[in-house]
């Protein structure tokens, strides 16, 4: 029985030191890990920022361009770092606030700090880095006594609003649940100006989702050991089966539910809301972990063989996605390869290239790609482009868009090896630069 | 010691399986083709120890991922005995224990030894199982499969928590087929809350246990497949082409020959009886099984020969079941008297149905001719050792087993990143009548070498290869075993 107890109970004194200074180690935890994607980066790769998405900001926000051409881009590694120890900081206050057990938030908070979906998150510039930040300082701020704190509560409830409708509508849900769990009343003006300001921004082009960055696949994207870009482990989806399955009967919990059926479906039309999805996932785990190991167990060994497997198993998740974080920066020859065009290509010049290189392309290059995976306007005629072998089709519709410059990166070639790539023999192209895997070729049409 | 009436029975239940099983092995010429993939596994492991996952000749060079664990064990037995007379006898003992593991399973779940002597004499001649000349961890994994679930149904008495555990593990670095008992383990927790019965404490750990360890050790195996084919790393990279000759869609005429038809019949019976009528939870874990075979087999993510085999087996123990309620019904009625010559009726059923499929079964099974293996060993003699050898896709394992050359592709599919596009060049190689196109494809690929086995000859309906020229393809080996070497090369710009 007292081994039985022994793991998350009171009477295992290493276990109680965990969770009194439970702040001390996550912070820690997070700042390890936070610090060494960079420093991995560093050693591994060309590019200290990963993921597609940063560089997406990086190429619309005026503000980070110009911090990136004062300093270096590198430099902006520091921002999703502060604020995802800002938001760890924010809410550990919110927990004190609305009283979390203390164990369930050391799990909750170990779990998902080791969540390849936590890294991504705050070692790039994503727009859930700031969403959370903004939404869980609304949150402390509407709770405070003081009623200047509360309006306070406006400025980051706006900026909260900032990034898409989706992001609205999932902080409206954090406002409604904060007053049924806290049986506080909520002002309608809270509500009220997430509407207004969401609904302003959507008629100013805001879109549902921001994104996609990467090229969606619904299985790898959520299930990070399965090769994706963040995600969580699977052995946290398997707990928080569990975890859903005990908390059906609990009533106090109710509330997480609502979550379900709004981040599943949405998840199926936009793998970007994997983020929100995986906190949901860790909270759900962390309840099937406690339940697990608070439980009496009749074999007590098998008890402390399965707790040092789950330890394992999602250690074995966080290393595995550090092992191959490199891969999810822009490499060497795909930066030379841009800045040669930024330098030697005139500024208008329209590049065509796979959609994905489109944050690339006006991040390195300073020019406009003619397709994005967040934008479908020319995906069509892109794609028809890629996969054209009529070079009788395939210039004409060159020149009519006006595209001089065709960027082709290694992967391009493999899978474009039975498309266009075989036009390129025409003598209207010609190859200008080439770095490592990566190629620019130039199309001269008619008139020149 | 005296040995039960019972116990002298299941005795002999076990020497005429394994005796008539050693004779098939040794009576049948060489083994099964994927057996030499196993055979090389365990020689190298003999030699240095470890298994060979830096694979320098399969598909000219790859990184290979499988669990060693039976490879280890032969390995460890040759450091005893010659290998090739362990590839016969090691897989034919472990399938002849089947009939034990069988029978306790059975006695378990009916409570009467002569039912439960039943389906240990239809364990151990199955069908499906008397591949006796395939070398592979199918046949450790199945005898090891069910001794943990007799482990499992037994939790409640002493030691057998440690077994299951040992046994577990054995099965996770055997096979990745475990997952098959897992799937087993959440239908049985399902049905059971369904139909309201009490899950008994031990048995929930243990299977929660069981997945997080499974998973575990897939992870440790397969970490990279995993992440460079995610999800499809379930469908092993199986090209297209030939995923009907690994998940084939079959008769139900077929099924029934191979898991022999009075199991077959007597489990249909048993599942529905216990699911609808009887609501017997003794049955559940069984049932369970059945369903998760039938349902990854209709999914296609197991392949059919171990589907087929587990499901197989798992009917044979609810045979018990259900000739223990064929002898309660006969009591109740008023041919009761008829209930003496019951085992005498099952016996003179289940010999034909049985045994003979079996024997037949093993006759025909698909082994190389001693003329392709004794072109294959010229071939190690006679080559460059940098050659790259074209045969058959079943005949891969076979040139880097006898040959030690690289081959062009073989049955290991994961990790090969144009598998599909490999499997249509092999294809074409034996299909095509344009000796460009041939040329075309040897020199893309560096193949030296092409063979053309009795086998390949009698697939493609050939003699020779249709664009064979001597300026080209020069014939170096000429007995019912063709090898022809490539003189030419197309420049690949």
């Amino acid at each position: 029985m007292n081994q039985n107890n022994n793991i998350i109970g009171k009477k295992n004194p290493l276990f109680n030191h965990l969770l009194q200074c439970q702040k001390k180690y996550v912070f820690g935890l997070a700042s390890i890990l936070l610090f060494l994607i960079p420093l991995i980066n560093f050693f591994k790769s060309d590019s200290l920022l990963i993921g597609p998405e940063s560089y997406y900001f990086l190429s619309h926000s005026g503000l980070l361009e110009s911090l990136a051409s004062s300093f270096s881009y590198e430099v902006l590694i520091i921002i999703p770092i502060v604020l995802g120890l800002s938001t760890l900081f924010l809410f550990f206050a919110l927990v004190e606030k609305v009283k979390l057990s203390k164990k369930f938030t050391f799990f909750f908070l170990l779990l998902l700090v080791m969540s390849p979906a936590f890294m991504y998150t705050y070692s790039s510039l994503t727009a859930n880095s700031f969403f959370f930040l903004f939404a869980i300082a609304t949150l402390l701020l509407m709770m405070q006594e003081k009623t200047v704190f509360r309006y306070f509560a406006i400025v980051p409830l706006i900026l909260a609003t900032f990034f898409d409708v989706f992001s609205s509508l999932m902080l409206c849900i954090f406002l409604i649940i904060y007053s049924i769990d806290q049986k506080k009343k909520i002002s309608y003006f809270y509500l009220g100006v997430i509407i207004i300001s969401s609904g302003i921004q959507y008629f100013l082009g805001q879109p549902f989702f921001l994104g996609p960055f990467h090229i969606e696949q619904m299985i790898p994207d959520l299930i990070s050991d399965f090769g994706g870009l963040s995600g969580v482990s699977f052995f946290a989806i398997i707990l928080s089966l569990i975890g859903i399955t005990i908390t059906w009967k609990r009533k106090k919990l109710y509330w997480a539910y609502l979550f379900l059926p709004l981040l599943f479906p949405l998840y199926f039309i936009s793998t970007q809301t994997i983020f929100p999805l995986s906190i949901l996932i860790s909270f759900f785990a962390a309840v099937g972990f406690v339940k697990l190991f608070e439980r009496t167990w009749n074999l007590a060994p098998i008890k402390r063989i399965t707790f040092f497997l789950l330890i394992l198993g999602i250690l074995f998740s966080t290393l595995s996605y550090m092992d191959r974080v490199d891969q999810y920066t822009p490499s060497e020859d795909l930066i030379e390869t841009l800045t040669w065009i930024n330098h030697n290509t005139d500024y208008n010049t329209m590049v065509l290239s796979d959609a994905e290189f489109r944050d690339y392309i006006k991040t390195f290059a300073k020019r406009e790609a003619f397709d994005s995976l967040y934008d479908d306007k020319n995906t069509e005629l892109n794609k028809k482009l890629l996969e054209n072998t009529n070079i009788n089709e395939f210039i004409p519709i060159l020149e009519q868009n006006e595209l001089s410059v065709i960027y082709i990166s290694k992967e391009m070639k493999e899978k474009y090896d039975n498309g266009f790539i075989i036009l390129l023999q025409n003598e209207r192209f010609k190859l200008i630069h080439s770095h490592g895997d990566y190629e620019v070729w130039a199309f001269s049409s008619k008139e020149a | 010691m005296q040995l039960s009436k019972t116990q002298k029975w299941l005795l002999a239940i076990f020497i005429l399986t394994l005796v008539t099983r050693l004779i098939l092995a040794f009576t049948v010429p060489n083994l099964t083709h994927d057996s030499y993939f196993h055979l090389r596994q365990v020689e190298e492991i003999t030699h240095t120890g470890t298994p060979l996952f830096d694979d320098p000749l399969s598909y000219g060079g790859r990184a290979l991922h499988y669990l060693p664990f039976f490879h280890y064990v032969v390995a460890f037995l040759n450091l005893f005995f010659p290998l090739s007379l362990l590839a016969k006898i090691v897989p034919n003992l472990l399938l002849s224990l089947l009939p034990f593991i069988v029978f306790a399973l059975s006695k378990k779940i009916s409570n009467n030894e002569t039912a439960a002597l039943f389906s240990a004499f239809i364990s151990g001649f199955l069908p499906i199982l008397f591949s006796t000349n395939a070398f592979n961890p199918l046949s450790l994994f199945l005898p090891v499969a069910f001794f943990a679930l007799y482990c499992f149904l037994n939790i409640d008495k002493k030691g057998f928590a440690l077994y299951f555990l040992l046994s577990f593990f054995v099965l996770t670095v055997t096979s990745s087929a475990t997952f098959l008992l897992i799937v087993g383990f959440m239908i049985y927790l399902l049905l059971s809350v369904i139909e309201k019965k009490k899950i008994k404490k031990p048995e929930l750990e243990l299977i929660i246990f069981s997945v997080f360890f499974y998973i575990w050790i897939q992870f440790v195996f397969f970490k990279n497949v995993l992440i460079s084919q995610g999800a499809n790393f379930i469908w092993q990279n199986i090209p297209s082409q030939i995923l009907t000759q690994y998940f084939p869609q079959i008769s139900i005429l077929n099924a029934l020959l191979l898991v022999s038809i009075i199991p077959f019949i007597a489990g249909i019976f048993v599942v529905y009886q216990s699911l609808f009528q009887l609501r017997n939870q003794k049955a559940f874990l069984f049932i369970s099984l059945v369903i998760s075979t039938t349902l990854f087999s209709w999914l296609k993510i197991i392949e059919f020969n171990l589907a087929l085999s587990f499901f197989a087996i798992t009917l044979a123990i609810l045979f018990s079941l259900f000739y223990t309620y064929l002898v309660s019904l006969l009591s109740k009625t008023k041919i009761s008297e008829f209930k003496k010559h019951l085992a005498l009726i099952t016996i003179i059923l289940l010999l034909p149905t049985t045994v003979l499929p079996s024997i037949s079964f093993a006759e025909r099974q698909n082994t190389p001719l001693d003329v392709e293996i004794e072109a294959f060993t010229w071939l190690k003699e006679n080559t460059a050792k940098n050659a790259k050898i074209v045969g058959l896709l079943e005949e891969g394992n076979m040139i880097l087993y006898f040959s030690q050359r690289k081959n062009l592709m073989d049955d290991q599919f994961n990790f090969v990143e144009n598998s599909e596009d490999l499997f249509s060049d092999l294809n074409a190689l034996f299909a095509t009548p344009f000796e460009t196109q041939a040329l075309d494809i040897t020199s893309q690929h560096d193949v030296t070498h092409l063979v053309l086995t009795p086998h390949a000859q009698q697939k493609y309906g050939i003699k020779n290869f249709r664009y064979q020229t001597p300026r080209c393809f020069e014939r170096i080996y000429d007995k019912e075993t063709k090898i022809y070497q490539v003189d030419c090369i197309l420049d690949k710009k």
